[in-house]
């Protein structure tokens, strides 16, 4: 049974290798056509690897190191995620068990929803100006419509059944709350927060790139189109890339196994 | 103990209003075990979940010692049809729930149950009918007035509902409860019950009552047992020839 268990974690570790290597391949083969008789260089990924290095050695990238750019990055990206996790899972709930702020309140978040998160640009400079509070602005404002969405959803589809045991019970207020609805419904609001925090991560990006903070890793992207050092730009895809994948398949994943661990949710799968 | 005075509820739906119930008198006394049957639609949960308090009567009023029901309360111990174990907790969890204001233990309301040393497992370790036993040891440990209970043993196989059947009709001796006991089974409900309360099709209304011998020990496959089983069957059939229990 272990053992199984153990030779299907492995198979799945290798093909998702494989994988990457696909993207490798793929990548080595566009930058080899690209290449082919032109004047700028397009970075291959041995190149781009090597690039990374030495950046990681500590070779200086537009005014500071690397590592200080992708942790100013993360900073960013944390803070605006954390306020949009705290009000949005806060809302999602109080939405999710009174209808009436359900109705009040899907309009706003259908219509944050729908605009994507570059939009917000002009908003956020409007409001904050140039710096920081913009890029807060456009990370928190991304990411709090699918925490109440999922949050909500969760709530409101939780079996009738619970709720009944709870009231025959002489269950109250809070304890309905904390004990029966919030981990009824902990799946979904995992859900949520783990596509907030991909939504906040591209459009963090994207932000750094045009709302001027001259640090972070979408600022550095910016800056090498300047200066055509794309080798720069290259490597700092690559983190963002290696940090996305892991927060997403390995943070959010062991998460979110635990959790159906607990909630007895592996049975159905 | 409990009169259900007089009472009607109709549905509102996309079809209009649909009347379940219709003008049901019923008196429960201390120590009754008193099951429902009767067609599927006649309105039977509809009924266990007025008394339980999860819906309203739109006419008459259901009483327990005296006192309106308003709203679910642990006075009215409810097993479910489904489970309504709650998956994220162990059975210690989610019998702590029930045993808050008592100063029993766990372990007594998992021995009536014959569960013991199943605290640390969680609901879905456990086969159906464990988890119906947690249930009724959840709802015993409530300490009810009353124990209602719609179609318990329903998703289960005939061999371990009638395992069951004899371990309920056990607890209920033994503890002295009152249960209120919804099932399509007419063998069940006869091996049970000391009052059959069979019910007409939609809008559901008391056609017959038996009480019976709450002394007897009945065998499920017994000539008496068929024979009275034979007699509500054919009662049923007077008011609708293909309604199916
Ligand atoms: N929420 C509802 N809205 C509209 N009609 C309903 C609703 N709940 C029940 N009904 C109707 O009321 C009638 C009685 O339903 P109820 O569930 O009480 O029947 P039942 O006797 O428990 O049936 P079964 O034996 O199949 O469980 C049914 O005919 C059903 O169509
Ligand atoms: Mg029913």
């Amino acid at each position: 049974m272990m053992d199984r268990q153990v030779k299907d974690t492995i198979l799945r570790v290798v093909r998702y290798i494989a994988g990457i290597g696909i993207i490798f391949l793929l990548w080595h083969i566009a930058a080899a056509i690209a290449n082919y008789g032109r004047e700028v260089y397009f970075p291959t990924p041995f190149s781009t690897l090597s690039g990374l290095m030495d950046y990681l050695k500590g070779k200086p990238l537009y005014g500071t190191g690397i590592l200080n750019h992708t942790a100013i990055s993360l900073i960013r990206w944390f803070k605006g995620f954390a306020l949009a996790a705290l009000i949005g899972v806060g809302l999602g709930i109080a939405m999710g068990y009174y209808q009436f702020l359900f109705d009040l309140f899907i309009p706003v978040v259908t219509f944050l929803q729908i605009i994507p998160g570059l939009a917000w640009v002009p908003v956020a400079l409007l409001l904050f100006g140039l710096g920081e509070g913009a890029t807060f602005f456009m990370i928190f404002i991304t990411s709090l419509p699918p925490v109440i969405v999922n949050t909500a959803g969760g709530i409101r589809e939780t079996p009738p059944v619970y709720m009944r045991a709870s009231r025959m019970m002489g269950l109250k207020g809070m304890e309905t709350f904390f004990r029966i609805l919030i981990p009824a419904s902990s799946l979904s609001i995992i859900n949520g927060l783990r596509i907030a925090l991909a939504s906040g991560w591209r459009v963090l990006i994207a932000a750094e790139m045009v709302v001027g903070s001259a640090q972070g890793l979408g600022y550095v992207i910016i800056q090498s189109r300047w200066s055509l050092d794309f080798v720069s730009a290259f490597s700092v895809i690559v983190i963002i890339a290696a940090i996305g994948l892991f927060i997403e398949k390995v943070l959010f994943q062991i998460i979110e196994d635990k959790l159906r661990r607990r909630m007895g949710f592996e049975r159905i799968l | 103990m409990i009169s259900i005075e007089n009472i009607s509820r109709t549905y509102r739906s996309k079809e209009g209003l649909i009347r379940a119930l219709s003008h049901i008198n019923l008196r429960v006394e201390e120590g009754d075990f008193i099951s429902l049957i009767g067609p599927s639609g006649c309105g039977k949960s509809t009924l266990i979940n007025m008394i339980a308090g999860f819906l309203k009567p739109s006419e008459g009023e259901i009483k327990l010692k005296g006192k309106p029901v308003r709203k679910p309360g642990p006075d009215r111990g409810v097993v479910f049809q489904e489970n309504s174990l709650f998956p994220w907790m162990t059975v210690e969890e989610n019998l702590y729930l029930a045993l808050r204001n008592s100063n029993r233990t766990v372990d007594y309301y998992l021995d009536i149950v014959g569960l013991k040393g199943f605290h640390k497992a969680y609901p879905h370790e456990l086969s159906g009918g464990m988890k119906q036993k947690v249930s009724i040891a959840r709802t015993l440990a409530l300490n009810p007035e009353v124990i209602l209970m719609d179609e318990p043993f329903s998703s289960l196989d005939e061999q371990t509902r009638i395992q069951l059947d004899y371990e309920l009709k056990e607890i209920w001796e033994r503890e002295r409860k009152t249960i209120i006991f919804v099932t399509h089974s007419i063998e069940e409900a006869i091996f049970l019950s000391t009052k059959v309360v069979l019910l007409t099709k939609r809008p559901g209304s008391i056609q017959r009552e038996w009480e019976l011998d709450r002394k007897k020990r009945w065998n499920f496959y017994s000539p008496e047992m068929l024979s009275l089983r034979e007699e509500m069957k054919n009662s049923m059939d007077l008011c609708c020839k293909d309604c199916k229990l």
